[in-house]
């Protein structure tokens, strides 16, 4: 016996109308033209700084060319050192970025919680946070060496302040009725900070995130950018030596 | 039926940096047991300050504030608070929202009230929601939420802060009659603090109308008005009479106020 089913039977092809149809189109169309425009920037831009190296319009010592990053990348690769140099970059950046974020998390809630503490240090915070830091480099360099250390210590210095503040704003942005909502449920000080004031501040956590993962892998890639160049004017020394 | 609050020449004052300002000034009336009833007074009287006291956010300057006979204790379980917005917390499901001060605070019977919650949530269409997020909720919805929030605190008075004023009109008139529901099936006391006249009628068996600040009790209203929900009573003979006779009595403060 024939089996039947109930299944209602759907068309292969969903149908639209003819505007439905051109409208589906003009935002397909729309992507392809903006992702078409973005390849089409990278292709120039790297394509015009070539151009302007190859004629020495500008000073591949100093700016590099595409083809030069390319050669000493596939020489590097080859050497293997490439791999060492990303792994101690990759450490650098991971180690300073997980002591800042933590870090500036843990002082943003000591300050969140002792408002008095806030106070008394807050002009301090807002001073800290508008210090170059690069400016400490040297004092850094005088007490941590000039190795893995004074770039992980720059690094958290770099982002443990903006965390701390971000995050602090953040505690403080939190609505007031809603506090006051635990409190008429009895909730004490942990409670609401752990059901309220922490899942409140996610999004700007997120974003905190965000900027420490840039500003971490700034400094790290600065220094590896630095080993490259000192190993490239030790070659040209070299170079001259010979000749 | 015994008093379920009673406040006794209620002072309060709170203070600014230019100046001391006094909020409330020998506040008295009382609330019975499983009674409705609303406070209705000028904006910025200190209508919200009367149920901060209740809750124990604040404390009375003088006077005496007694809940079933006893005063009122820092963090009172007996009272619950709803607030003028849900404040339904975005990153929690419904259910979890609900049963949050069961999280909070461990209840000896926690089962037998969650089982009450979905009872209530299942009631008012809000069972199919329970693992959905506020922000797929209507604004009703919300509201509705947030009062079986309140009611899962199992407290025997319950302080509403304008709870409808976020609400669209038609939005507003159906809540009324959900929430009006929710708390005479429960055999809950309840104050409501609202500055719409109408809405403090057509809910309450009493209304205490305050004056401007400092407030003071103006004048006390008992209703009893023919009709099973708010939205019936409204249709009462008297209620335009007795709508007429709690404007005036705002009205002249307003006029006092200007003079």
């Amino acid at each position: 016996m024939k089996k039947t089913t109930n299944k209602p039977k759907f068309s292969p092809v969903a149908k639209y109308s003819k505007a439905h149809e051109r409208y589906l189109k003009r935002l397909r169309n729309d992507k392809i033209f903006v992702i078409l425009f973005q390849i089409l920037i990278l292709v120039l831009g790297i394509g015009l700084w070539e151009l302007l190296a190859y004629t020495k319009v500008i000073d591949a010592f100093f700016v590099s060319s595409p083809s030069r990053i390319f050669n000493m990348f596939v020489s590097l690769v080859e050497n293997g050192s490439i791999f060492k140099h990303i792994g101690i970059t990759l450490l650098e950046t991971i180690i300073g970025f997980v002591v800042a974020t933590l870090g500036g998390t843990f002082f943003a809630i000591i300050l969140w919680w002792n408002k008095r503490l806030r106070r008394i240090l807050e002009p301090y915070i807002v001073v800290l946070n508008s210090l170059p830091k690069i400016a400490l480099g040297p004092i850094i360099i005088l007490w941590v060496g000039s190795g893995m250390g004074a770039i992980i210590v720059m690094c958290v210095l770099i982002c443990i302040v903006l965390t701390t503040i971000t995050m602090l704003n953040a505690f403080n942005s939190c609505d007031a009725d809603k506090i006051q909502l635990m409190k008429s449920m009895h909730a004490n000080k942990f409670q609401i900070f752990w059901k309220l004031i922490l899942p409140s501040a996610t999004d700007e956590f997120i974003s905190v995130l965000k900027i420490n993962v840039g500003m971490s892998c700034n400094q790290p890639a600065l220094s590896l950018r630095r080993k490259f160049q000192v190993l490239s004017l030790q070659k040209v020394r070299s170079c001259l030596v010979n000749t | 039926m015994g008093k379920m609050l009673s406040f006794d020449n209620v002072n309060f004052f709170y203070q600014t940096k230019k100046e001391e300002i006094q909020a409330l000034k020998d506040l008295t009336f009382d609330v019975d047991e499983n009674e409705f009833a609303s406070i209705v007074g000028p904006s910025g009287c200190g209508k919200t300050t009367i149920l901060s006291l209740i809750a124990g956010l604040l404390e009375a300057s003088s006077g005496e504030i007694l809940l079933s006979g006893t005063p009122i204790k820092d963090s009172d379980d007996r009272i619950g608070y709803m607030f003028q917005r849900d404040h339904l917390f975005e990153w929690r499901t419904i259910w979890q929202n609900v049963t949050l001060s069961l999280e909070i605070k461990k209840q000896p019977n926690a089962d037998q009230i969650r089982e009450q919650a979905k009872e209530l949530l299942k009631k008012y269409d809000l069972y199919d929601f329970i693992s959905a997020k506020p922000r797929e909720l209507s604004g009703g919805m919300r509201q509705r939420v947030a009062l079986i929030r309140t009611l899962v605190m199992q407290p025997k008075l319950l302080l509403l802060d304008e709870p409808f004023s976020a609400l669209d009109f038609q939005t507003r008139l159906k809540v009324c009659d959900d929430v009006y529901d929710i708390i005479k099936s429960e055999n809950k006391t309840a104050i409501l603090v609202t500055h719409d006249i109408s809405e403090a009628l057509s809910m309450s068996d009493k209304v205490v109308v305050l004056s401007s600040r400092p407030a003071s009790v103006k004048h006390i209203q008992m209703l009893k008005f023919n009709g099973e929900t708010p939205l019936s009573r409204r249709e009462d003979p008297s209620f335009g009479k007795i709508f007429d006779l709690i404007w005036k009595q705002l009205t002249n403060e307003k006029d006092n106020k200007q003079t």
